[in-house]
């Protein structure tokens, strides 16, 4: 056991310093403001994220200040040299620490539900490794509040992982999508209210001292929230139809239609469902990532469609027309991979790239059909 | 082959090969990094933009520059050098439909030899309203661009960019 470990964190430390996406630079930019005293970082800067994720980010920063001079520089430089700079290896080390700590304490809580076989799992596959240290988001921070929130759940702690819930869409709003699963296997309605008031009540508890024009524009009405409406049906004089909301309310009927069915698989169902309507970010994957394993290991028959539907779902944000989808992420060890032709630019060369995503998306709403299909005659 | 030695090879390929592996997508390399970009100049019919090219090695193959097409038409951008005795040496163009406002745009050739070249940027089919512009130097006459020349080999590239990785990792300047 502690050899796994340690040989998944010496890999880790592999990776981490020679892989970047701007983004990390972005946000940790950002959450610098707290050491220097600016509590309401939506009054100043367009902070995607809920205020948790600025706050424990800029509590990190002010404990590593000792260890990384000149960081706010770094930090602040918006030209193109800044990936030349020769502490460029250790800032990322140093930033990507918080991301590897809560890897490895999802690692713990995955080894608590399901034990070493799915621990290894999680902490030995390429996908979690690209996730999480190539693309360097914010996502693990949530995802380890809703995994220690649906633990407290599985041994009846139902406030406690309300609350936990609440905390994680403090981080990041994605958790709330998962709510509906915790209130549909409450066992009466009282529960279903204090389950309920507990996660919401967290929440809003920590968007209370934020809570402005400023925030609600950059925080609560971007990413998830605008993706979910921009895929849209005219039903004519002005009015839509939004596949992405159909879908939605069809998979929390059929949860609460069907309760025995596994939570883990309602979230693979539910996820894989969005993403099959929705441009959506390559991190967001990481919100199913440890479900997928728990569905993987648990249900032989459907590994085959459920790699599929992971390799889709990686494949298709891979051919955006964005610089960092490529081999610009490796411009650490050598800053001209930027000159690198990404996939949408090779494929623009002999086809329409929008229609191989197009292809690749369908795909994934067929295969996303099938196998949510098999997941709902699986019995609990 | 289990997940842990699937991971620990991708791990590796991952760190050490992959490197090399995306040598073979650069196909250019840009001798300098691009100057900060000022005003704009508007190139159309018969009015052009010319400057002179140092040339001072071998395997040009292009240059960078930034440029704009507001009213996003599909004019082209010419491109052409001359000898100093006024022979076309090469000339090459980039369909201004897929110009993006102040994107950078590559307008590449066959190699060229050292010397000094006269370049001519011209859009014969644009005119005023439509015309595309190109970004001159911060607070210069001077076009803003970048020239870029053919890897000297696959090999001394790929040797320059793990030696260029190590030495970045061991501090050495």
């Amino acid at each position: 056991m502690r050899k796994l470990i340690l040989g998944a964190i010496f890999l880790r430390l592999l990776v981490m310093p020679f892989l970047f996406h701007p983004d990390i630079k972005v946000y940790s930019f950002q959450a610098s403001h707290l050491k220097q005293g600016v509590w309401n970082i939506y009054e100043r800067e367009e902070f995607v994220y809920q205020p948790l994720t600025y706050l424990f980010l800029g509590s990190y920063q002010t404990l590593i200040q000792p260890v990384a001079q000149d960081l706010d520089e770094w930090l602040g430089d918006t030209t193109g040299d800044a990936i030349n700079n020769a502490s460029l290896y250790w800032y990322l080390l140093l930033l990507k620490l918080p991301i590897l700590i809560f890897d490895l304490l999802v690692g713990l809580l995955i080894y608590k539900l399901g034990g070493k076989r799915i621990l290894s799992l999680w902490l030995f596959n390429p996908f979690t490794i690209v996730l999480l240290y190539m693309f360097s988001n914010v996502d693990i921070f949530p995802l380890f509040f809703v995994l220690l929130s649906y633990f407290f759940y599985k041994k009846e702690k139902n406030l406690l992982s309300a609350v936990l819930l609440g905390v994680g869409a403090g981080f990041k709003m994605y958790p709330l999508l998962l709510l509906p699963f915790f209130l549909i296997d409450q066992k009466n309605l009282k529960k279903i209210v204090i389950y309920l008031a507990g996660a919401l009540g967290t929440f809003l508890l920590v968007l209370l001292p934020f809570m402005g024009p400023a925030m609600l524009q950059s925080s609560l009405v971007s990413g998830l929230s605008t993706r979910i409406f921009q895929g849209q049906i005219s039903l004519g004089f002005g009015e839509s139809l939004y596949p992405a909301v159909v879908s939605l309310v069809v998979v929390y009927l059929l949860a609460y239609l069907k309760k025995n069915i596994s939570m883990e698989n309602w979230i693979v169902i539910l996820l894989l469902t969005l993403f099959s309507f929705i441009h959506f970010h390559i991190q967001w994957l990481m919100w199913g990532a440890p479900f997928v394993l728990m569905v993987w290991l648990k249900n032989e028959k459907v590994r085959p469609l459920l790699l599929v539907a992971i390799l889709l779902a990686f494949l298709i944000p891979l051919m955006y027309n964005d610089k960092f989808m490529g081999a610009s992420l490796l411009t650490p060890i050598f800053p001209l991979f930027s000159l690198v032709p990404t996939m949408f630019a090779m494929a623009q060369k002999i086809f329409d790239p929008y229609v191989i995503q197009g292809v690749l998306h369908s795909a994934l709403v067929g295969v996303t059909l099938v196998l949510g299909f098999k997941l709902l005659h699986e019995q609990h | 082959m289990n997940n842990i030695k699937l991971t620990v090879i991708f791990v590796f390929f991952l760190v050490s090969l992959t490197p090399a592996l995306l040598s073979l997508g650069i196909r250019y390399i840009p001798v300098s990094e691009l100057p900060q970009i000022g005003g704009s100049v508007k190139v159309y019919g018969e009015v052009t933009t010319t400057f002179l090219i140092k040339n001072q090695k071998d395997g040009l193959v292009g240059l960078n520059l930034y440029a704009k097409n507001p009213t996003r038409n599909d004019n082209d951008l010419k491109f052409s050098l001359f000898d100093l005795n006024n022979q076309l040496v090469r000339d090459t163009e980039a369909d201004g439909f897929y110009i993006q406002n102040g994107e950078l745009t590559k307008l590449s050739f066959i190699p060229l030899p050292k010397g000094e070249y006269k370049a001519v940027l011209s859009s014969s089919s644009g005119n005023y309203e439509n015309a595309i512009e190109v970004y001159m130097e911060k607070n210069s006459d001077n076009l803003a661009y970048v020239l870029l020349y053919k890897p000297v080999s696959r090999l001394s590239l790929i040797g320059s960019i793990y030696l260029g990785w190590f030495k970045h990792l061991f501090g050495v300047k």
